[in-house]
């Protein structure tokens, strides 16, 4: 099923996907097609490329952009095709100032949000698996509910907060206010794989000697290894997309997380375009690679829980 | 007439929230702990477990809500940010709110705007997933590449990026409407003049970002629809529409439920795309909930009339949220 996350579209398999059947209604066997079928075949697929087109183009024009001289950027015509690529863009925006720290930044406090996430709601994840307690329903629901609220909604108090504990423009404030939204996720996304292993497992772990956590270590964690890297990637895209809580608690400028550098990037001449362009793009591709070796699991996941009802 | 009752994928119990899982591994948590049946003693394992977490829980939400909430019914100041004392004016700021004609403009902005997004997301959502399943296998794959790559962008890197497509100076949107005649647009302002074309181009990113994961999901649902379905309807000499409004439709009313809720809180809640496309310009007039709460509250420094709307937005959310619950509830989901 689905685990609400804020500021991402993402809802994320609790219920491990079954294969869906390979023969769909939608894709029907190679019967003979009446000329009119075909036609609309052809025009569907004509549809189709024109979205392919508007759904490609963003991102397209970024990259494009980002390798392109600022002498192409700026003309009344555009320029479509990648005739001239440069990475003077790309030096541009390397060359910065603090460029490295807001890597550092933003790659220090997603790392830090993941481990504390992911070893904290590993625990919880057992608890809500794999024992029947009082109050477990209600603890499953809170975690839920916490994903929808607005993080605009928490600003306010969060800044009191990390004023008063003298945490405003710290890491370590930045990183417990991410783990907000990241810990209930990766609660219910690790709950989701740790369901999927039969729990006949440590019972047998158990049976041959092991304590009951034990157990949980020697046994069941290898089998959930692969959940939770998979678990780690989707916490670790949602830290690194992080943007308010770092617009509104970084003020320093050598404290920016690269979301709060890129939305306040300086342009030199104006519109220096392929500096910024370039930026996005270095500051996109680790996500886009990262999302694209987890992204299966999300649609998968969903469907299975949603059709069932 | 096509009549066909839409029955359940995995039986009729499945209705009734009774658990249901389709993978053999699963035994549910309901199962005791291992050895749970030999022991009689009060298991304290789960609490201990389950206790970092929940500490980190009332630290990092309990309190911030709860001091939301006090926020809410004090004078919260510049001068109170820094003297740190405590002015109550019980629900002075409430009142403030409820008679702001800029504060309902930015609830009734909140509601039209998410409105228009989920609405825009679900249908071409559904059309993209209709056309998925028709298409050669060279259109779909990349048509999906696409999708995929959309989905994933950064919503910053999406915000500017459409910032670019749409500025004002050699923005290729302008070029592009003026060189299909749509109207001489060079140096057009679209983010900047008129706040119902600024909506206009956030909404259409937000969708653009929005229908990928709807359309695939839709799409992964469509493949489980049994083909018999659509046979038996076509037999009974049903059209396209019919077929889509009487199988396709009811078969994945669930899962089309559940995508309208996330997307609802989803587009609701939205805010960095807004900010930065418009910092809730021009003159207020894209300001959402969110925004005119963060604005008020650090901009204007009235932070207690900023939290009373936070607190409003909140509420708003809960209920809506509770429906999502709901259905997990049902779905045996949390169990």
């Amino acid at each position: 099923m689905s685990v609400l996350t804020p500021d991402s579209r993402w809802a994320l398999p609790v219920v491990p996907a079954p294969t869906a059947p390979r023969t769909s209604p939608l894709h029907e066997g190679k019967q003979r097609r009446s000329r009119r079928e075909i036609a609309g075949t052809t025009a569907l697929n004509v549809v189709a490329i024109v979205f392919f087109v508007i759904t490609l183009f963003p991102v397209y024009w970024m990259v494009l952009t980002a390798f392109k001289p600022t002498g192409d950027i700026i003309t009344p015509t555009p320029d479509f095709s990648p005739l001239h690529p440069t990475i003077a863009g790309f030096v541009d925006a390397i060359h910065k100032p603090f460029f490295w720290d807001y890597v550092g930044n933003t790659v220090i406090v997603s790392v830090a949000t993941v481990a504390i996430s992911l070893v904290v709601g590993v625990l919880a994840a057992l608890a809500l698996s794999r024992f029947n307690f009082k109050g477990r329903r209600t603890y499953l629901i809170v975690l839920l509910a916490i994903q929808a609220v607005p993080q605009a909604a928490l600003v306010i108090p969060l800044f009191f907060t990390l004023q008063t504990l003298h945490q405003l423009n710290e890491l370590l404030g930045l990183t417990g206010t991410y783990v907000i939204f990241v810990l209930p996720f990766t609660v219910w996304m690790l709950r989701g794989f740790i369901q999927s292993v039969p729990a006949d497992i440590e019972d047998a772990a158990m049976v041959d000697g092991c304590s009951r956590l034990g157990a949980f270590r020697r046994a069941l964690l290898p089998l959930i290894a692969p959940g939770m890297v998979a678990t780690s990637i989707f916490a670790f895209i949602q830290a690194w997309n992080q943007y308010l809580f770092a617009y509104v608690f970084m003020q320093q400028n050598t404290r920016y997380t690269l979301t709060v550098w890129l939305q306040s990037f300086e342009t030199n001449r104006g519109t220096d375009y392929s500096g910024l362009m370039a930026a996005s793009v270095l500051y996109t591709l680790p996500v886009v690679f990262l999302f694209i070796l987890v992204q299966r699991k999300v649609v998968a996941g969903l469907a299975a829980g949603a059709v069932k009802g | 007439m096509v009549a066909i009752e839409p029955k359940p994928l995995t039986g009729a119990s499945a209705r009734r929230g009774r658990p249901i899982d389709p993978s053999p591994g699963d035994h549910g948590p309901a199962r005791r702990g291992p050895v749970g049946r030999l022991r009689t003693r009060f298991d304290w394992m789960p609490y201990w477990l389950l206790a970092p977490s929940a500490v980190l829980v009332v630290l990092l939400v309990g309190y911030p809500i709860v001091r939301l909430f006090e926020t809410s019914f004090q004078v919260f100041d510049l001068a109170q940010l820094f003297s740190h004392k405590t002015i109550w004016n019980g629900v002075d700021n409430y009142k403030t709110i409820f008679t702001s004609t800029s504060f309902w403009d930015s609830v009734l902005r909140t509601v039209l705007f998410t409105g228009a997004c989920v609405v825009g997301t679900m249908v071409v959502g559904m059309a993209v997933a209709l056309m998925l399943g028709r298409l050669s296998k060279v259109v779909r794959g990349g048509l999906s590449i696409a999708l995929v790559l959309a989905w994933a962008m950064p919503p910053i890197s999406a915000a500017i990026v459409w910032q670019w497509l749409f500025a004002s100076q050699y923005g290729v949107v302008d070029w592009i409407l003026t060189e299909l005649h749509l109207g001489t647009l060079q140096s057009f302002d679209w983010t900047g003049q008129n706040a119902l074309l600024a909506f206009v181009v956030i909404t259409m990113m937000i969708v653009w970002q929005a229908v990928p994961f709807v359309a695939l999901s839709l799409y992964a649902g469509l493949t489980q629809v049994p083909q018999e379905l659509y046979e038996a309807a076509k037999v009974d000499g049903a059209g396209a529409w019919e077929l889509f409004r009487r199988v396709t439709v009811p078969m994945l009313s669930p899962i089309i439920g559940l995508l309208v809720i996330l997307s609802v809180v989803w587009d609701f809640n939205v805010f960095t795309q807004i900010w930065v496309l418009t910092q809730g310009g021009p003159n207020g007039g894209t300001e959402t909930i969110g925004i005119w709460s963060y604005v008020t509250a650090f901009t204007g420094s009235q932070f207690g009339l900023g939290a009373a709307a936070s607190v409003v937005s909140m509420i708003l959310v809960a209920i809506m949220s509770f429906y999502y619950v709901r259905i997990l509830v049902r779905s045996g989901e949390v169990r």
